[in-house]
């Protein structure tokens, strides 16, 4: 029992790392209608980032912290910019936008292997350095941040959908580009607002990631993958399905690798995935698919 | 659901699982890039590379090898190491030897499928020896090797599953088996410990590594507790802690066999899940990833490495020593692939002078032959190194320990 409350909150620790940087997946996917693969790079050129400030040009945390998000979300503008707004003013389809997303994740990783190599780089910052134990449990201080900050970005994400008018507009595309376009939303701006969201959820979550085992250029693959699933599992544009579906799967990823062997992590997630897609493509709190509500 | 819906959900579901197997496959070959390589040239003698040949008992003659070394990528710096120790060797070979020895470098990234491009094309070039870094590409290019009879010499790999291979690879390595044997004896004799938790990499490293550990553990009277298994590179270890934290009584050391970020990751993860008990590792702890990744919890870590006595006051560990600090300074500490590549030169040099003393023509196979004619090899520290019919040298361990960022020697025993 002790060892599946522990594995219970490991997998909870885990699904708050993964809960923002699902949120912005959905969003993107939602209003841009395309799987934005190289969500992962986003990742890992914030998390270098967040690296060279802090281990080399010696920036406090709080810096980091606020510049890791802001600077998630220029690469995120930028690559919208740069690369799917001309490919969509080709009248490019969804797969071919995948295609090049994918191309941009592998050219910026290795970029970033070229620059730094293969080997991890940490950051050991002393307000990370705790941990406690409550009975025969523990919990370290990344943890506690990952869920802090996960539960923090679920509320304003979610405010921000609800009550500004940015937030709304964002909902009518995810619901219906094309309504919402009648109506007078401006869908390329509503991308850039998407991909600016979408992305600076990933900046706090890779400033974990540094400071925890360290980042490494293939670092952010897996964790793209396992957001992609959560958004499934959650129901695509529902981005707080993606939140729960985050959680959802890393629990099942933790108690399966730790109870059973390591292998069997990534066998039931995306065992989950298949069973989703063939039973409940439209996922937990999904509705029709593309016509979902946040 | 729209049926055209659901199967475009279908295609991206098949191309994300087809990126993720393809990114495990790449990670396990230690290589994310494009397989390229390099060849550069070092000489020591006059002559031309294209012209050299194998020389008759007696005459000048300059003889080539080939080094397939990982001079980039993720093991990069320790390529450039073992290069380094190559040179070094090289530099310091007796001017009275009738012969020069000439090394061509080339860059295999440690990725099998450029170390095979790189195999192939040292053999063009008529090496009749070559050094190789990295289990994968010793694998690899083993066959290759076998099929073209050039002799492998590896330098830097401890994997098990190297022992045998094939009759063209030799390992003048330190094997993890040798090293779990040579560890099990300190545990147990030692400090003392009874009861082993072990936490093995999830491949021929450590499950070889392992399966060589236990049965010899048990003989001497120690348990086995707990093992458990992670995946090379894994982000986290956190359920292999949580595993390890739940036994009740905890052990008395828990062996971790597994290399680099790996391990530091886990001795990270372990201490500050609370888990006191030391923990005991083998060659691949000795890595700049542990102190970065585990910091202050690194601190007590003991593990097996190759073992090199320098303190030895034998002439060649002597002119090793010397050689070395003339070169990179007194405060700089040598690599243990930067010695293992010297030495696998003074290897290959003795090699040459028995085939040279019987009369013989320096070839492959009269190289192979030499290394089990040859009684002994004189190494570094004062060993004496003997390789098996299996292709195993028998060599000495060293047993280290971390402490505040750098890796100390305890002692060094000779194994059977």
């Amino acid at each position: 029992m002790t060892l599946f409350v522990q594995l219970f909150i490991g997998g909870i620790a885990a699904g708050a790392l993964l809960a923002p940087i699902a949120m912005g997946f959905s969003l993107i996917l939602g209003v841009a209608k395309f799987w934005h693969l190289a969500h992962g790079a986003v990742i890992l050129l914030a998390g270098y980032l967040a690296y060279v400030l802090a281990q080399q040009l010696g920036w406090p945390l709080w810096a980091v912290a606020l510049a890791a998000p802001l600077f998630a979300a220029l690469v995120g503008v930028a690559l919208n910019a740069g690369l799917y707004e001309p490919l969509r003013r080709r009248g490019v389809s969804a797969i071919v936008m995948l295609i090049a997303s994918l191309g941009a994740f592998i050219a910026i990783n290795n970029a970033l292997a070229i620059a730094f190599s293969f080997d991890p780089r940490v950051v050991r910052f002393e307000l990370f350095a705790r941990s406690w134990r409550l009975g025969e449990y523990y919990i370290d201080a990344i943890e506690i941040t990952a869920i802090v900050f996960a539960a923090v970005a679920g509320i304003v994400t979610h405010q921000v959908l609800r009550r500004t008018r940015a937030g709304l507009s964002l909902r009518a595309v995810i619901s219906s580009g094309g309504m919402a376009q009648v109506v007078g939303v401006d869908l390329a701006a509503a991308r850039r607002v998407a991909f600016a969201l979408g992305s600076a959820l990933v900046g706090i979550p890779a400033v974990l990631i540094v400071a925890d085992n360290g980042i490494t250029p293939n670092a952010a693959l897996e964790v793209v993958l396992v957001a992609a699933v959560a958004t499934i599992v959650g129901g695509i544009g529902r981005l707080m399905g993606a939140y729960a579906g985050a959680f959802l799967v890393s629990v099942l990823q933790f108690e399966a690798a730790g109870v059973v062997s390591p292998q069997w992590g990534p066998t039931v997630v995306f065992g989950v995935l298949i069973v989703f897609i063939l039973v409940r493509p439209t996922g937990l709190f999904g509705g029709p698919l593309w016509k979902s509500q946040v | 659901m729209p049926l055209r819906s659901r199967a475009s959900l279908l295609a991206v579901v098949f191309l994300l699982l087809s990126v993720a197997c393809g990114g495990q496959e790449t990670s396990q070959a230690e290589s994310d890039s494009e397989s390229t390589s390099r060849s550069t040239t070092d000489t020591t003698g006059a002559t031309d590379p294209a012209t050299s040949e194998p020389a008759a008992a007696g005459e000048d003659a300059t003889y080539r090898a080939g080094a397939n070394l990982c001079l980039s990528g993720a093991a990069g710096e320790l390529g450039q190491q073992m290069q380094a120790g190559m040179e070094l060797a090289v530099s310091n070979l007796d001017p009275d030897k009738p012969y020069g020895l000439e090394v061509v470098y080339a860059d295999s990234m440690a990725d099998p499928n450029a170390g095979v491009t790189v195999f192939n094309d040292l053999v063009r070039q008529d090496v009749p020896i070559v050094f190789t870094c990295g289990t994968t590409v010793l694998t690899a290019t083993a066959p290759l090797a076998e099929r073209n009879s050039v002799l492998l010499l590896n330098t830097s790999a401890g994997g098990p599953e190297l022992a045998g291979l094939s009759p063209w690879l030799w390992n003048a390595f330190i094997n993890t088996q040798l090293e779990a044997i040579a560890m099990a004896d300190y545990m147990y004799n030692e400090l003392g410990y009874r009861r082993v938790a072990i936490n093995l990499r999830n491949d021929a490293y450590g499950v070889q590594t392992a399966e060589a550990f236990t049965p010899y553990w048990e003989s001497l009277g120690g348990e086995v507790v707990e093992v458990v298994e992670h995946e090379l590179n894994a982000p986290s270890q956190e359920q292999q802690v949580a595993r390890l934290a739940a036994i009740s009584p905890p052990p008395d050391t828990i062996y971790l066999m597994t290399a680099g970020a790996d391990a530091g990751t886990f001795i990270r993860e372990a201490r500050q899940a609370g888990i006191e008990a030391p923990i005991v590792g083998i060659n691949g702890v000795e890595s700049q990833a542990v102190l970065d990744i585990a910091g202050e919890a690194a601190n007590g870590v003991v593990y097996t490495a190759a073992g090199f006595n320098l303190e030895s006051d034998d002439p060649i560990t002597q002119q090793f020593v010397e050689s070395f600090e003339a070169e990179f300074g007194d405060t700089e500490v040598p690599n243990t692939f930067l010695v293992s590549y010297y030495q696998g030169v003074l290897v290959w040099s003795q090699l040459i002078d028995h085939i040279l003393d019987q009369g013989g023509e320096v070839t492959a196979e009269s190289l192979r032959d030499g290394l089990t004619e040859v009684e002994s090899f004189q190494g570094i520290g004062g060993s004496e190194i003997v390789f098996e019919e299996n292709g195993t040298a028998v060599l000495p361990v060293a047993i280290k320990e971390i402490s505040d960022g750098s890796f100390e020697l305890i002692e060094i025993v000779e194994t059977e």
